[in-house]
């Protein structure tokens, strides 16, 4: 043993191992690796990742701005008209009274004239019979040419009765119809 | 081998394929990487567990060999890690370094097949006295003949150190035997 070399020595395996020892490793590999494999499908299939590209972030916010700006837009292009309705409302009346009716030219005045020239009383309260009805069909006349303008005077027709109204009122009336109408105010919130 | 190599690492890197990989890696390198790792381990079922082990991980995580290197370096890599955790674990269980050494020769004892001769029981007890890097370079030459540059990428080592490592490695062998042979 004095010139022991052991590189001259055979590279045996002196250890044993059991028969079919390679194959059951494979199989148990190849279980533990598919599992892990179906693992995998599983989370696969069953988590689902949308990935939210900024972009469409961003498209969305533009979007969301451009329709707030153009919704506000139009709200304020509609204040505009409002107001000028109103405006139309606080007007003054075009309505005329009888005063500044203008006499027209009476196809019947020569027959007032001439007929009812020589009659008693009679003959007068006709003449105020007949100017009250051309009044009338003035007025009327009047109303039929202003119709169109139905929807924006009408409010203005309101506000002037109103108008009219308080003012045949007296204080005393007017002071009385306050306090109902803010009894009334009550009642109306609580009906 | 090259050109199996090749293929290998192909089916490897297909999802639809991997399995047929795997089976063609476990065909070209298992033999090699159970002997490699039962002669650090001596014990036959720690190292089919570690040589499982060494599969497993390679198949998860093959997307990381840059192939750079050998594919059974990069094997026989994963297979010394495993396998000094094991006896790392095995050495916490024993109370000195003579323990430990006592205990992987009653091991080599435990596994030596009835036929095996004198010389070669002593030579692999001789090898369980070796410090473990030592052992690790000396069997990975002598045994596996790989070159020095390969196991230089296993073991991060200098091709120069590691052949200083493996001549002091087989001196002390030598001795060892001649010391133990009863003649």
């Amino acid at each position: 043993m004095k010139n022991l070399d052991i590189e001259k020595l055979e590279r045996k395996n002196i250890y044993t191992t059991p028969n079919n020892f390679f194959e059951n490793v494979q199989e148990n590999v190849l279980q533990k690796t598919t599992f892990l494999l179906d693992k995998e499908e599983v989370t696969t299939k069953t988590t689902k990742i949308i990935q939210l590209n900024w972009w469409y972030a961003a498209a969305a916010a533009v979007v969301i701005m451009f329709g707030t700006l153009f919704f506000y837009n139009n709200k304020e292009s509609d204040v505009p008209n409002i107001a000028q309705n109103k405006k139309q409302n606080t007007e003054p009346a075009t309505t005329k009274t009888v005063a500044q009716i203008e006499p027209t030219e009476n196809p019947n005045a020569n027959l007032i004239s001439d007929e009812n020239y020589n009659s008693p009383k009679s003959n007068l309260n006709s003449l105020e019979k007949d100017e009250t009805k051309e009044i009338k069909k003035q007025q009327i006349s009047i109303a039929k040419i202003e119709q169109p303008k139905k929807v924006s005077t009408q409010k203005s027709n309101t506000d002037e009765q109103v108008e009219m109204i308080l003012a045949s009122f007296s204080n005393e009336e007017i002071a009385t119809i306050s306090k109902n109408t803010e009894q009334d105010v009550y009642l109306d919130l609580y009906n | 081998m090259k050109v199996k190599d090749a293929e290998i690492i192909a089916m490897m890197q297909q999802p639809r394929s991997q399995e047929k990989g795997l089976r063609a890696l476990m065909d070209a390198y298992q033999s090699r990487l159970y002997w490699h790792i039962r002669r650090l381990i001596l014990d036959h079922d720690q190292a089919q567990d570690v040589l499982q082990e060494t599969f497993i991980k390679a198949y998860q995580n093959f997307h990381q060999f840059k192939q750079d290197s050998q594919l059974y370096t990069w094997l026989y890599r994963i297979a010394t890690n495993e396998a000094l955790q094991q006896i790392n674990k095995a050495k916490r269980m024993q109370k000195t370094d003579e323990d430990a050494e006592y205990y992987l020769q009653n091991l080599v004892a435990d596994n030596v097949s009835a036929e095996g001769d004198e010389i070669q029981i002593l030579l692999q007890k001789a090898i369980q006295t070796l410090p473990e890097k030592q052992k690790l370079v000396f069997m990975m030459r002598y045994y596996d003949d790989l070159p020095y540059e390969e196991i230089s990428k296993i073991v991060d080592m200098s091709v120069g150190t590691l052949k200083t490592n493996y001549h002091y490695a087989k001196q002390k062998i030598e001795d060892y035997i001649k010391e133990n042979y009863e003649e």
